[in-house]
């Protein structure tokens, strides 16, 4: 299935585009996503170990905006976004 | 009574005092006080000229009302009216990035909330900044992560 990740603060740095679009098994989770994005990294930026780490410390967010947790059970055409560290204000 | 916005710069749209002093003279109350944030010269020793900040709206707005709530039991302030505007979008320096304004019955109970506003703010709504260096590099601030 093909998931949408909204890109937001320093993971905005992985694209040109607003969003990434990543292919995922049936009953994959937010850390499978996560897994995901680290090897979009590793193939298009040489595995660049600090968007890496953004990755690893990025929280995830439901469309009704809501944080999921690494254990959270994705289907079919949810999209997410990428909450890095904040800093606001 | 509560306002809130994110003032998108690249809109050509402006944050301003004088909005949240119409709005906060429409409440009842005698103690008002804002806090402005402004974008500053110098940070870890880099001389900075602007700031870029980046902010999922919807989720900003409802950080806002959530933290406004939430005054009403922890902090017992439940007569208030506040206003929040946040900027998306590149800032130059000295210029503003966040007002909020508090109005409410008694001068403690203003400054109390106007801190706690803010601070909760930095913790929990997702908006993040992008320093612009006179060298012409730039780098994403290091924030809180939300990940439980």
């Amino acid at each position: 299935m093909k998931i949408s990740v909204e890109l937001f603060g320093a993971a905005r740095e992985f694209s040109t585009k607003s969003c990434l679009d990543f292919k995922l098994n049936e009953n994959s989770t937010i850390k499978d996503l996560r897994k995901q994005m680290i090897k979009f990294i590793d193939i298009k930026f040489k595995g660049n170990e600090n968007f890496k780490k953004i990755i690893k410390s990025s929280a995830f967010c439901s469309s009704d905006d809501k944080i999921v947790s690494d254990n959270y059970k994705i289907v079919k055409k949810q999209n997410f976004s990428i909450i890095p560290p904040i800093g606001g204000g | 009574m509560l306002h809130t916005k994110i003032i998108d710069t690249s809109k050509k749209d402006k944050i301003e005092i004088s909005k949240a002093e119409n709005f906060l003279s429409q409440s009842k109350f005698g103690a008002v006080i804002y806090f402005i944030g402004t974008v500053r010269d110098l940070n870890e020793n880099k001389t900075v000229t602007g700031i870029t900040y980046d902010a999922k709206e919807s989720m900003v707005i409802k950080s806002f009302e959530k933290i406004y709530e939430e005054a009403d039991n922890k902090l017992n302030i439940k007569e208030k009216a506040v206003f929040i505007e946040h900027v998306k979008g590149y800032v130059g320096l000295k210029e503003k990035s966040i007002i909020i304004g508090v109005a409410c019955k008694h001068r403690d109970q203003a400054f109390v909330l106007s801190r706690y506003i803010i601070e909760e703010i930095k913790k929990r709504s997702p908006i993040w900044k992008k320093e612009h260096y006179e060298n012409e590099e730039s780098e994403w601030l290091k924030g809180m992560s939300l990940n439980n």
